[in-house]
């Protein structure tokens, strides 16, 4: 993308922490200078919350360049770490922009965009926003078209007119991961799927004049042993049953800290959410839900599902301490 | 890259995040996006991507890929880059045409005279 219409080529990208945007200008043939990082018009960096106290606040931030408003420079679309977008609107010009200082969200009709989840994870199992423009209908307006955690890739249809983009309820190109994503189970003649947490691009790549789909995921496998017995088979699916319900409670007892906190937070504003009490507040909480002899035994137990995994996996190639492998594949999704 | 190790820490490690994490309106709380509709028999089976001799994988820099296609060198066909969780940029030179890359080993794209890279934690 050309960010500053130089004629060169640039490389932009957003961060997991702090979330920064950044920019490495392109000086052609290849050659980028240093990363900066991108600001609005008043120096600060774009973050999700501008005003954050904390540097976690904005935490994973995913750019897309598009002119929003058709007047002809390029605005930033930001997709979160909780799934939701917004705007930073170019009030410079397309070779110097000077991007606002507000976020704007986007909405699909009135409510904010966020990313479709996993109904069935307990934590909401949305976020990873991260999205890219392409008239993917070729009715020669752009949409919006986004990766997510749980690994879909949907096109959220731009209904509206040049400079008034409307987005219409989205529309999964590519369905969610059916895992969780960690230490998937593993035939050794067995190909994985993709994973979660898909970031895409969009292009033609095969030149069919098509738009196609490229997707990096991330997902960790356990390889099954080839010379498992019928009866390791059996001891294997149990060990697996019970881990999984492990760590579902497991993550139970996070989301309801998670509420418990908002519940101790409420009437609090929540820039205010971060101050140092607050955040030692947290801690506490989190702390006491940890030393509970409950959550001490339920991670006890994962702990020893995890000790037992090795006598029916292949050994890691890697020395991580964990049985599992991970990945992270660019898949081609060439449209028909 | 602490503690992403398994699937109940990496829950922990993020659950952690999402407390800090605030919009004007609480984000957690926001529902997800109801799906339309679901597109049937849109793509061919997906593939991964290969170089010369190997499925292209940041599963050591645990995974996380980030793909882009440009025209990076200025040869006239585009090159693949992919972002991972190492923060780095991998460039795969497409010694190919655009209808059919052939990538080259990756390199570390540079920036400044530096591996390009942005942070991850």
């Amino acid at each position: 993308m050309d960010f500053d219409g130089d004629g060169h080529l640039d490389l932009v990208s957003g961060s997991y922490d702090p979330g920064e945007l950044y920019l490495f200008r392109g000086e052609g043939k290849g050659k980028f200078a240093a990363r900066e990082v991108i600001n609005d018009k008043s120096g600060q960096p774009i973050l999700r919350v501008p005003d954050q106290k904390h540097r976690v606040e904005s935490f994973g931030s995913w750019m897309a360049l598009v002119d929003w408003d058709a007047d002809g420079d390029l605005d930033i679309l930001v997709g979160t770490y909780v799934g939701t977008m917004f705007l930073r609107f170019n009030e410079g010009t397309r070779t110097k922009p000077a991007y606002a200082t507000e976020n704007v969200w986007v909405q699909v009709g009135d409510k904010r965009l966020r990313v479709p989840g996993d109904a069935n994870d307990v934590t909401g199992g949305s976020g990873h926003a991260n999205p890219v423009i392409a008239d993917w209908d070729g009715d020669g307006l752009w949409d919006i078209v986004t990766g997510a955690s749980n690994g879909g890739v949907y096109c959220y249809r731009n209904a509206g007119q040049p400079g008034k983009p409307r987005f219409e309820s989205p529309i999964a190109l590519v369905p969610a991961h059916s895992g969780d994503g960690y230490g998937e189970l593993l035939e050794a003649d067995q190909d994985p799927q993709p994973g979660i947490r898909s970031q895409i691009a969009v292009t033609d790549y095969d030149g069919d004049g098509k738009l196609d789909v490229l997707l990096g995921d991330f997902c960790s496998y356990l390889h099954i042993k080839k010379d498992l017995t019928a009866e390791q088979r059996r001891d294997l699916e149990k060990l697996r049953q019970g881990q999984d319900d492990t760590s579902k409670g497991l993550r139970e007892a996070m989301a309801a800290l998670r509420k418990q906190f908002a519940e101790a937070m409420k009437g609090v504003p929540q820039s205010e959410w971060h101050t140092q009490a607050n955040m030692d507040k947290w801690q506490k909480m989190y702390q006491e839900m940890q030393s509970s002899p409950a959550y001490k035994a339920k991670r006890e137990e994962y702990e020893q599902f995890q000790r037992a995994l090795p006598k029916f996996v292949e050994p890691p190639d890697n020395n991580r301490g964990s049985p599992d492998t991970p990945h992270g594949y660019v898949w081609l999704f060439r449209q028909k | 890259m602490r503690c992403l190790k398994r699937p109940c820490l990496v829950v922990i490690c993020c659950s952690l995040a999402l407390p800090l994490a605030a919009d004007d309106e609480d984000p957690t709380a926001l529902a997800p996006d109801q799906v339309a509709r679901v597109e049937k028999d849109l793509f061919h089976p997906p593939v991964r991507l290969t170089t010369f001799d190997r499925i292209i994988d940041s599963g050591p820099a645990w995974g996380h890929s980030g793909p882009w296609v440009e025209d990076v060198d200025g040869d006239g066909v585009k090159d693949l880059i992919v972002g991972d969780f190492s923060g780095l940029f991998k460039l795969y030179r497409n010694l190919g045409s655009n209808e059919q890359p052939r990538y080259a080993l990756a390199v570390n794209l540079q920036a400044g005279g530096v591996d390009a890279k942005v942070p991850i934690y």
